[in-house]
């Protein structure tokens, strides 16, 4: 829950002033600070920004009385207008869920990347390696979940 | 390493998905960034039609202006001078159409396809071969010359860009998220440009290259019959009988037999003609014919209906100005409306100051023949940009006529024979209607409004007007070439310098009014005077339906209030079956009838003759006109084809064929216009009994085999009923059908996709009281309920009062918002 609340405050945040993908750019960020598994990272990323752009788009179609949301289901050619919000969501969370595994596989590539160029395996703790080598699967319990 | 591939791949497909959601593919839009709720489309949806309350410190604004919105988002400007007056114009126009603003004159000026990319290569290429953007040029040129135009349309320009500044990419019109551009800075020559559109709405096409072909079939002596400079049932804009205190320039006649060579219908696909079908109307009634003793004026002009709406609803106010009515996007100044002292309205005159001439061009495209010389061909280099792509060079070339549209070699037809047409256009003359405006806004009476009027070289409009002290005028204005008769109704041979455009007709001794006996003006695009005037004037207008309907009630009505002018607005009858309808259904009695049509002739004598929405006989009997008109002429013009070219396959002469309209041939059918003629063409005279019943049959069949039975879907609105399209025509962004009475035959012109675009009622008291409503709504935003907000309201006839403030704090007190703008130093 903290992963998913810091990824959605700091890429609403960010939004105000950047593009849209900085919200991409907040989980991806996000994921490489934290350590979790690939799913995990791939979930959280993705649910922040479907949660963040879900929560807005829905409180616009409130208060546009659905003006906005009826046009952009004919263009999209959707069965309703409020299919608009999830459809939206979902834009933002796919390329935050990638953006965050991105993240998450490069975290695990550079600490595997040091503990194989310092050639002692003592200055990495030994699970974190093999939550790397086997990035599907935590061997720590998560202190975060979704 | 091998720890690196993951997250390499993982990478690349996240830059690739990110990427893609960031780019307009085909017509789908950057969905991330369209979807986006914080900076993309939802956004838009934020956007309030009525700005709050602020103060605003803008450069460039001289003493300080207030824009007060009413409860409609119509603002009232007041400036203590004309920049600044006219710089808050701009700038409140950017508010709610500026997408619309740029997008016009993108369309017009032939630069789509920096927008949209190669799809629109060719229509801009056609634009620009029309010589829109040339003609925009020498327009602005010219307008520019005159240092108070010029200073207007510097203002209006720094009033746009100073809104267009204050704009972040998630505040952008809708439009340019969904097309994925950016708007760009606004300059004086955009309202040349915007201009010209007007003219092209207005003032191009023709229909010569189908009365050549005609000419060409027939011979010149039918042909006249047929297509009559003057039409049965005449019902002139200009009282009948008005006698003129001068006389015709005199001009020789040229080549009137002239056969071109080359009948191309590519050619008269691409230039040809507009919809006859679009009309307008307005009238004026003196203080004699109304109940509270002051003049009346009613206007409504039909224009193909668009979101968002043409019309802008505005108020101007500074020294020397107080003018409330509606501007046109990228246009400084009210185009129709009213002032302290006067209100006018427009309508289209039928004719079209756009000729087509048939020159010779050498090989090598460096010469044309004209009066029996090789002359040099100017030619001018058209770069159209082409998003993604490179830009494509197009050469025009120019006569002195004006631009050869197409060259003979650019066509299909052959590679050798060097034949093109020019375009002579009066958009291409040189006229500034800034001025015009400037003057006919601030008019005191319709002395002073001629004389603005009088600048004002297109469109050529039939204004109307009536003053608060009483006067009523009909005036028309603009570029009228001094013809000979017939020229111009067929191809002209641009060899022949007697073909020549040499002049104009003087404001002075075109066509006007001014308080006739009869106690009104009207017009609605019909024949602007009947055969005394001492022009030509052309020989195509509207059809004498609307005049007729018009000037019948106001002949009858008394004691006129502007709920009997709003009604008028709203006629949706049909001329047609009040003319012809029961001598229609005599004739088809007189023939063994069975029982089937039998009672389809009862249900039409029964009907009210009004082209109701839900009525299945409006249907019925607007089809059977048609079927009647083609079931006369069609087997006619075909044997005539086929016995002079030989073969019915020859499409391309068919193709450029013309039917007589339907009060020539409803007349031929009993026999009432020239009979002889008739007789000669088709070896018999018509059986009235036996054409008519036979063509109502024939319609009531095909109603059937499409429609099934009688009943809902043969209701007239299912063929009649008009939807608005944006002006993108992106399904998601029309206005859905709507089941409104009317026809193009109607004052109530509502029929597919044309209608009164505007409707507006004056009368003449102290102070003006004014009724006005368009399609649309102020803002051009498509999230808002704002876009279409008076459509309903529109549809039937509610007009809303305006309200035109003497002094700001009025306004104020009435409005909804004040911004109140000073000077940034």
């Amino acid at each position: 829950m903290l992963i998913i609340s810091i990824t959605a405050v700091l890429a609403l945040l960010l939004q105000l002033i950047l593009p849209w993908w900085s919200a991409s750019l907040v989980a991806f960020l996000v994921a490489l600070s934290f350590k979790q598994s690939a799913l995990k990272a791939f979930i959280n990323g993705f649910s922040a920004i479907f949660l963040l752009w879900f929560l807005i788009a829905l409180g616009i179609y409130v208060y546009n009385e659905g003006v906005l949301a009826a046009r952009l289901a004919l263009l999209f050619s959707l069965p309703g207008a409020l299919l608009t919000v999830p459809v939206t969501a979902l834009v933002g969370g796919l390329s935050a869920g990638l953006a965050a595994l991105t993240g998450n596989l490069i975290r695990a590539a550079i600490w595997q990347s040091k503990s194989g160029d310092t050639n002692t395996a003592s200055s990495l703790p030994e699970d974190d390696s093999k939550v790397s080598m086997n990035h599907n699967i935590a061997t720590k319990p998560m202190n975060d979940s979704i | 390493m091998k720890k690196w591939i993951p997250a390499l791949i993982s990478l690349v497909v996240t830059i690739s998905v990110i990427t893609a959601l960031n780019t307009r593919i085909g017509s789908i839009p950057p969905l991330g960034k369209f979807l986006d709720p914080i900076g993309g489309v939802w956004r838009n949806a934020l956007i309030p039609d009525i700005p709050g309350d602020h103060d605003l410190l803008l450069p460039g604004v001289r003493e300080g202006v207030r824009i007060i919105y009413n409860d409609r988002a119509v603002p009232h400007i007041f400036a203590e001078n004309d920049y600044d007056l006219y710089y808050a114009m701009g700038y409140t126009m950017a508010r709610h159409r500026l997408w619309q603003m740029e997008f016009s004159t993108m369309a017009a000026a032939g630069r789509i396809s920096e927008i949209v990319g190669a799809v629109a290569q060719n229509y801009d290429s056609h634009q620009r071969r029309i010589g829109m953007l040339w003609g925009a040029e020498r327009i602005n040129e010219y307008m520019m010359q005159d240092v108070q135009s010029a200073e207007i349309l510097q203002a209006y320009s720094d009033g746009v860009n100073a809104w267009i500044d204050q704009l972040r990419p998630s505040t952008f019109p809708l439009e340019y998220k969904l097309l994925d551009y950016a708007p760009s800075p606004w300059s004086p020559e955009m309202t040349a440009i915007f201009y010209m559109n007007m003219n092209q709405t207005l003032t191009s096409g023709t229909s010569a290259y189908q009365l050549s072909t005609m000419q060409a079939l027939l011979g010149q002596e039918v042909t006249e019959v047929l297509f009559p400079d003057f039409p049965p049932m005449l019902e002139p804009v200009i009282s009948k009988g008005t006698e003129w205190p001068f006389e015709a320039e005199q001009r020789e006649p040229g080549d009137v037999n002239f056969i071109p060579q080359f009948l191309s219908d590519r050619v008269a696909n691409a230039i040809g003609e507009r919809d006859a079908g679009i009309g307008s109307n307005n009238w004026a009634v003196s203080g004699d014919k109304t109940a509270s003793g002051a003049a009346m004026l009613a206007t409504d002009p039909h224009l193909t209906l668009s979101l968002p709406a043409i019309w802008y609803e505005i108020q101007l106010n500074a020294p020397g100005i107080n003018s409330y009515g509606v501007t046109l996007p990228g246009v400084p100044g009210v185009i129709m409306g009213f002032n302290e002292y006067v209100a006018w309205g427009n309508t289209n005159t039928g004719w079209k100051g756009f000729d087509i001439f048939e020159v010779e061009l050498n090989e090598e495209s460096t010469h044309y023949r004209h009066d029996g010389l090789w002359k040099p061909l100017s030619y001018r280099i058209e770069e159209i940009h082409i998003r993604g792509e490179s830009t494509r060079i197009d050469t025009v070339f120019f006569t002195h006529h004006g631009p050869v549209a197409y060259r003979s070699n650019e066509t299909s037809f052959s590679d050798n024979v060097p034949v093109g047409h020019a375009i002579a256009w009066i958009a291409h003359e040189a006229t500034n209607p800034v001025e015009a405006f400037y003057i006919m806004n601030r008019a005191e009476d319709v002395t002073t409004f001629r004389q603005g009027l009088s600048l004002l070289g297109g469109p050529t409009q039939n204004y109307a007007v009536a003053s608060v002290n009483g006067d009523i005028l009909m005036q028309t204005n603009g570029f009228h070439p001094v013809r000979y008769p017939g020229m111009g109704k067929y191809l002209l041979n641009g060899g022949n310098p007697a073909n020549d455009w040499n002049g104009y007709i003087p404001f002075e001794q075109l066509p006007y009014e001014l308080n006739p006996s009869r106690g009104f003006v009207s017009s609605a695009n019909q024949h602007s005077t009947d055969q005394l005037y001492p022009y030509y004037l052309g020989w195509r207008f509207a059809s004498e339906s609307r005049g007729a309907i018009i000037n019948r009630t106001l002949e009858r009505l008394s004691a006129i209030t502007y709920q009997d002018m709003i009604d008028l607005q709203l006629n949706s009858d049909n001329h047609r079956a009040a003319q012809w309808l029961d001598e229609m259904l005599a004739a088809v009695r007189s023939q063994p009838v069975d029982e089937d049509l039998n009672a389809w002739l009862d249900r039409l004598e029964d009907w009210n003759r009004v082209n109701e929405a839900g009525s299945v006989e409006a249907r019925v009997f607007n089809n059977w006109l048609q079927a009647t008109r083609r079931a006369l002429w069609v087997p006619l013009t075909e044997s005539i084809t086929a016995s002079r070219s030989g073969s019915l396959d020859n499409e391309s002469q068919l193709a450029n064929t013309r039917l007589p309209d339907l009060t020539v041939s409803l007349e031929t059918v009993f026999g009432r216009w020239f009979p002889e003629a008739y007789r000669d063409l088709a070896g018999s005279n018509p059986d009235a009994g036996e054409l008519l019943a036979k063509s109502l049959n024939q319609t009531l069949k095909d109603l059937q085999s499409n429609y099934g039975e009688s009943g809902a879907s043969w209701q007239w609105w299912r063929a009649n009923g008009s939807t608005i399209n944006h002006l993108l025509n992106i399904p998601a962004l029309n206005h859905p059908r709507l089941q409104n009475d009317g026809s193009s035959e109607s004052p109530n012109a509502v029929r597919n996709q044309h209608g009164p675009s505007w409707r507006m009622v004056t009368e003449m008291t102290t102070p003006i009281q004014a009724w006005g409503v368009y399609p649309g709504g102020q803002t051009g935003n498509p999230a808002s309920k704002g876009y279409t907000a008076f459509i309903d309201d529109w549809q039937h006839g509610r007009h809303y009062p305006l309200r035109m403030f003497e002094f700001w704090e009025q306004a104020v007190v009435h409005g909804e918002s004040t911004i109140t703008i000073k000077p940034a130093r």
